[in-house]
């Protein structure tokens, strides 16, 4: 089981791909998001987001603040920077 | 023979500037693409923002929010502010005349009615339309030639701060629309206040039923009320920025297109010298032959 994800900048779309799991950094702590998790839209503040590919690759970003929204199994997530770690 | 040479002088000249123009139209072709690829990746973000602003609004019912203040009666400032968006460079056909031209009626216009306005212009080209006019210029900014979204930020951030201060009773943003390649359209848009939030009620007709309520429920993290806060700057600072990217496409559009003109114009140039060019050779010789024989003729006889 997996979900789609989409994490956007204003300058560009950065990552498009189907996740098995995605840890954000919420504005009250770090939030772990599966398959099927009920509507939520959360504010985010800097950190890492941790993105668990589908195709067993994991990815770590570093964010800047922002929002994200999870719903129909879709999470995006907007942010003002993010970088991929390791890079 | 100085007639001829005149015009292989000329000929010569014109080929040079069809060189620079077929330049300049390969750059502004190769510059549009990649700004047409930073304004479309935008869309995506600022769209994303609208509708999660409509989710959180649904959700909240009745929204009030200082970017959402209408000023009216006795808590008008009289002032409201314009952002001019133009080019740093010539050479775009009617690109910064279209945008000059519409913000010099809108700016008439708001005058009639009595608004005072503080202009914030983008760009050399509207600094000196400006200057020309002597019209002062509240705060000019230069943002190169790829506008970064920290710009567009901090331009936002000063609308935000005197908007909410109560300075201004609305700011608008003038620049050119990038709305297909072969269309282009100078337009001023209304900035703040922000608007659209509480649409979904009021576009409703009356007697018509409710619509199916499609929207999530949805779980808020902190709470719905900070979203807003968090969102609706964001909205005035993607929109700001989105300006800025459309009006650049849409410079390196109008730029390519009169490069174009350019080029075809200097091609048919060339074309009529050398016809000129050929005649006055061809006249050139028959005079001289004409001559040679009436010498010859002159020694017979």
């Amino acid at each position: 089981m997996a979900f789609a994800c989409v994490v956007v900048t204003p300058e560009q779309q950065v990552l498009n791909e189907s996740l098995t799991q995605a840890i954000i950094p919420a504005a009250d702590g770090l939030l772990g998001i599966l398959t099927d998790r009920a509507p939520v839209l959360a504010k985010l503040k800097k950190g890492p987001l941790r993105l668990d590919l589908a195709s067993g690759q994991t990815k770590l970003f570093q964010i800047d603040g922002g929002v994200a929204q999870m719903k129909d199994n879709k999470l995006t997530i907007l942010t003002q920077t993010a970088a991929e770690q390791g890079k | 023979m100085a007639k001829a040479r005149a015009i292989v002088k000329r000929r010569k000249a014109v080929r040079n500037i069809r060189k620079i123009t077929k330049t300049m139209q390969m750059i502004a072709t190769a510059k549009f693409q990649k700004s047409l690829k930073r304004a479309v990746g935008t869309k995506a973000y600022s769209n994303k923002v609208r509708e999660l602003v409509a989710e959180v609004a649904r959700n909240i019912g009745d929204v009030s929010h200082p970017l959402l203040r209408r000023p009216g009666g006795n808590d008008t400032s009289g002032t409201i502010a314009l952002l001019v968006v133009t080019s740093n460079r010539g050479l775009a056909g009617a690109y910064n005349g279209s945008v000059l031209r519409m913000t010099s009626h809108f700016i008439a216009d708001q005058e009639r009615q009595k608004k005072k306005i503080d202009l914030f212009v983008v760009g050399k080209k509207g600094a000196s339309y400006f200057n020309f006019q002597k019209r002062p210029i509240t705060q000019r900014y230069d943002l190169g030639d790829a506008a970064k979204f920290a710009d567009a930020e901090k331009i936002a951030n000063v609308f935000i701060e005197k908007f909410t201060g109560g300075q201004y009773d609305a700011v608008y943003v003038a620049y050119m629309n990038f709305i297909s390649t072969g269309v282009q359209k100078a337009n001023v848009v209304p900035l703040l206040p922000l608007a659209g939030v509480d649409a979904p009620q009021a576009s409703r007709k009356p007697g018509e039923s409710a619509p199916i309520a499609t929207t999530a429920v949805y779980e808020f993290i902190p709470d719905a009320k900070t979203l807003l806060d968090e969102l609706l700057p964001l909205t005035v600072k993607t929109a700001i920025f989105q300006a800025f990217l459309d009006a650049t496409t849409s410079e390196h559009v109008a730029r390519m297109i009169s490069m174009k003109s350019a080029t075809d114009n200097a091609d048919k140039m060339v074309k009529s010298l050398t016809m000129k060019y050929n005649r006055a050779r061809q006249s050139q010789i028959t005079t001289e032959l004409s001559e040679i024989m009436g010498g010859v003729e002159a020694m017979e006889s």
